[in-house]
């Protein structure tokens, strides 16, 4: 007994170019059997790949790593469901498609090479001026108060993380300011205290993306572009992510790696643009948009922004600091 | 205060979800605390610095949602289903499906230690893989996946019957296991007779007619097409005969199959010849008129074996309505039909309805052609057109080999319907429509304006083309038989009552002078 179901077809309205060479690797090594659904939301289904996520997503979301978007008209016929199968195939003339197979059919998906996505990192450098009059336009953006008892219990821990990683960042731009090279920098021990407190935030608090990996995504995505003068932060707190297999959910690791990368969902490029530029009112609404991502993940995220942009600042004072390690003792009643 | 901790595997809830969740959660009457995250290393010191500890919160994994809840001593039950059921109702609003659905077999058996059966719907390459993991930890297995090797089969069952565990399948398509119906299934009375059927729409068919005659059915266990073979030596048909023996809601058993090797129906009968109950058999298209033991009954077709097997549970003969060959209705169809309309074609959605109706046909005549034919003189493919009389098993691979089971997609079986129609020898298109479980949800409606054209073809010409139809199903199930039945009326079909009478009709309304 053969229990097929018609396959329709249907043409992807973006993807990430990055799934390229992830897709033409399934199909070259014979893998593309083996994917599978990993979880299904609203308006997002994830498919497990090679021990990351690829997510097909409705359209109404704007781009993002790892994503195809799917177009509203054919979102109904996608009635996945977690482990169901998806094949890579590939298509004549170097494309793909992905088939996702469900119990209630399955459902083809052209990646064409015309509905690319490319994120691009603006390299520009923001000027003192545009980063304090960003700052000063994100302050509005604040994390809403916890509402729930475990939101409560996690969030003196959330800020507690967040000063830590802002100290031990604060001191290791400042000894960056006096080392001969980001290489030479990070094999000293200022970069491990940046890497502990990554650590300290990773799968903390609420959510699928817990809050802590939210504030790192931001914080990372921004420290991704060279004009913020951070970048000697992505390597200390790349390491701890690396190393954080068993720290967090898989989305957060996907999305965090992204974001160490340069790559985000289309509306925080958007925002980091508007940031580069001083456009305030571009920044009020991009940061909005960005708020609007998720329960908190969105002003999580924007924490994190702020925490860059707080360090870009520092970054530029170029100053040194006398102690080479920041001892950062933790606020009373925070869990060791 | 008691508290209750639980651990829910791989839960992907998005954040919106978890927090609305854990607001409606917190607000349930009874509880003081729920506390609802997932199960990171620095989620669990959160929980550990309220004073939450328990080793399953420690083995719990990033993947893993915690969900604690304090409440009083006596609104802890009423509380935590209340917290169940925000959980069950987002899961289904989500577009999640309601159940809870595992990634792999292992988190299956570690969160419903008590499962006891385990059915694969998997690719099959990968099947006998899961197979065999399944019989491992201890379980039944129903492999509905086809493309299973030979080889692989016989390990399989070989390794199940050693552990005292039963296979079925694979390739099988039906069970109905403590009145659920697996696959696909009819909603049918529960009853004191058992089936094992190595056929899956000739043990459909057979709970169908058990119903239909006011019988029950205890337990449809499905064997797999090849389980009788020469290879595989009938161990599953032979265990199943004994676990039924064994069943005390089991009154009688019914084997259907397709002709089984001839040395492994020996050892299937010499095995319902010891059991302690009535066995009724029906090898289809078999010779054997008698099986050599008392409490075995050879029969001839589905609708035999049903009524033997409703007579042996019990059910009084005279209450029965039988259904025997309306002569008039013959003999009306072949006034109708002209000399030159002498043959049959038979479109089936189901193997073994397609096989009884072609071995009624051969009974009679020689002229039958099929994709499923063992003389190779008289087999055809898939893209072969129609010779003389021709049945065609649509959900054969032939057909199927990336399209959809007509059960489910009418499609091709429209088509060619089409295409028969066009041929002026034609006299009767044999069709059977299929319900329930599984099957396409109004199988008649998406044909009927098929059948309206081939007619209309047929009176073009001046000819009267006769489309007989049997609906396999029962008054439960959905659609209803009744509401398909008269759509087809409606639509000029003349109705069969059983599959076995499918044959017979279809037969004796092509047959001409001395037949």
């Amino acid at each position: 007994m053969t229990p097929v179901a018609p396959i329709a077809t249907l043409r992807a309205a973006t993807w990430e170019d990055a799934l390229e060479e992830t897709l033409s690797s399934a199909t070259h090594d014979g893998f593309g059997g083996d994917l599978i659904v990993h979880s299904v939301h609203d308006h997002v289904v994830n498919v497990q790949c090679f021990g990351g996520l690829i997510a097909l997503a409705h359209d109404r979301l704007d781009d993002a790593p790892w994503t195809i978007r799917i177009p509203a008209s054919g979102w109904p016929t996608l009635r996945a469901q977690a482990g169901d199968r998806v094949e890579v195939e590939g298509v004549p003339g170097d494309g793909h498609a992905l088939v996702v197979h469900s119990v209630a059919g399955s459902v083809r998906i052209m990646l064409n090479a015309a509905d690319r996505w490319t994120p691009v990192v603006d390299a520009r450098t923001p000027s003192t001026t545009a980063l304090r009059a960003a700052r000063t336009a994100l302050d509005a953006f604040t994390s809403p108060a916890a509402i729930t008892p475990f939101g409560a219990a996690s969030a003196q821990a959330l800020d507690a993380g967040v000063e830590r990683l802002r100290a031990a960042a604060m001191a290791l731009l400042h000894g960056a300011a006096t080392a001969e090279s980001v290489t030479a920098l990070i094999a000293e021990p200022i970069a491990q205290p940046v890497t502990e407190a990554a650590r300290r935030l990773l799968g903390l608090g609420e959510g699928l993306t817990p809050s802590g990996d939210d504030i790192l995504t931001g914080l990372a995505f921004l420290a991704a572009h060279p004009g913020f003068g951070l970048t000697a932060i992505l390597e200390p707190v790349t390491a701890a992510v690396h190393d954080g297999d068993d720290s967090t959910t898989l989305l957060s690791l996907v999305t965090l790696r992204a974001a160490l990368t340069g790559r985000a969902r289309r509306r925080l490029h958007d925002l980091v643009t508007a940031l580069i530029v001083g456009d305030n009112p571009r920044i009020v609404t991009m940061a909005t948009e960005t708020a609007a991502i998720g329960h908190t993940s969105g002003c999580d995220i924007l924490t994190g922004i702020r925490l860059a942009l707080d360090l870009a600042e520092t970054a530029r004072t170029r100053a040194p600091i006398p102690t080479a390690t920041p001892q950062i003792a933790p606020p009373q009643g925070e869990f060791s | 205060m008691t508290r209750h901790i639980e651990i829910r595997k791989n839960s992907y809830l998005d954040s919106v979800s978890l927090m609305s969740m854990s607001t409606k959660a917190n607000a349930v009457d009874g509880v003081t605390l729920a506390l609802l995250g997932m199960a990171t290393p620095m989620n669990k010191e959160v929980l550990l610095n309220v004073g939450v500890s328990d080793p399953a919160v420690d083995a719990a994994k990033p993947s893993d949602l915690m969900v604690v809840i304090d409440a009083t001593d006596d609104t802890i039950g009423a509380a935590i289903e209340a917290v169940n059921d925000i959980l069950a109702r987002k899961n289904k609003g989500s577009g999640d499906a309601a159940e809870v659905r595992y990634r792999t077999l292992d988190g299956a058996f570690s969160e419903v230690a008590d499962t006891n059966l385990v059915i694969i719907s998997v690719n099959g390459a990968f099947a006998a893989r899961e197979a065999r993991k399944a019989l491992n930890a201890g379980k039944h297995v129903m492999i509905f996946s086809d493309n299973v090797s030979v080889e692989d089969e016989l390990a399989l069952k070989t390794l199940a019957h050693e552990k005292g565990l039963l296979v079925m399948g694979p390739d099988c398509g039906t069970a109905i296991i403590n009145g659920v119906g697996l696959a696909f299934a009819n909603a049918v009375r529960r009853g004191n007779i058992g089936i094992v059927g190595a056929s899956g729409t000739g043990s459909q068919e057979l709970s169908v007619r058990i119903h239909d005659f006011g019988g029950g059915v205890s337990q449809l266990l499905g064997t797999g097409g090849r389980d009788l073979s020469a290879e595989i030596g009938g161990i599953s048909m032979i265990d199943s005969i004994r676990a039924l023996d064994a069943d005390p809601e089991t009154a009688v058993i019914v084997i259907v199959s397709k002709p089984p090797a001839e040395e492994v129906a020996d050892k299937v009968l010499a095995v319902a010849g010891a059991a302690s109950k009535p066995v009724i058999v029906n090898f289809l298209g078999s010779q054997r008129t008698e099986s050599g033991y008392a409490n075995v009954t050879m029969t001839s077709g589905t609708k035999p074996a049903a009524v033997a097997a409703v007579l042996a549970a019990g059910i009084d003969k005279s209450t029965l309505d039988l259904h025997a060959l309306n002569i008039p209705l013959i003999e009306e169809v072949r006034a109708k039909l002209v000399p030159e309309q002498k043959y049959i074609r038979g479109l089936f959605c189901g193997g073994t309805l397609c096989d009884e109706s072609m071995f009624a046909a051969l009974d009679k005549y020689d002229n039958v052609y099929s994709n499923i034919q063992k003389d190779p003189q008289y087999k055809i493919g898939a893209t072969d057109p129609s010779r003389e009389h021709t049945f065609l098993d649509m959900g054969d691979d032939d057909f199927t080999n990336g399209r959809p089971h007509p059960m489910i997609d009418p499609t091709m079986r429209l088509q060619r319907l089409a295409q028969e129609a066009n041929d002026p020898e034609v006299g009767v298109i044999a069709m059977d429509f299929i319900v329930g479980f599984g099957s396409h949800d109004d199988p008649v409606g998406v044909t009927i304006p098929a059948i309206t054209e081939a007619k209309a073809k047929a009176a073009a010409r001046g000819q009267h083309l006769e489309i007989l139809g049997y609906v396999l199903g029962t008054d439960l199930d959905t659609p209803a038989v009744a509401d398909q039945i008269a759509m087809l009326e409606a639509a000029g079909v003349t109705i069969s009552s059983s599959s076995t009478n499918l044959g017979l009709l279809a037969r004796e309304f092509v047959a001409k002078g001395d037949n």
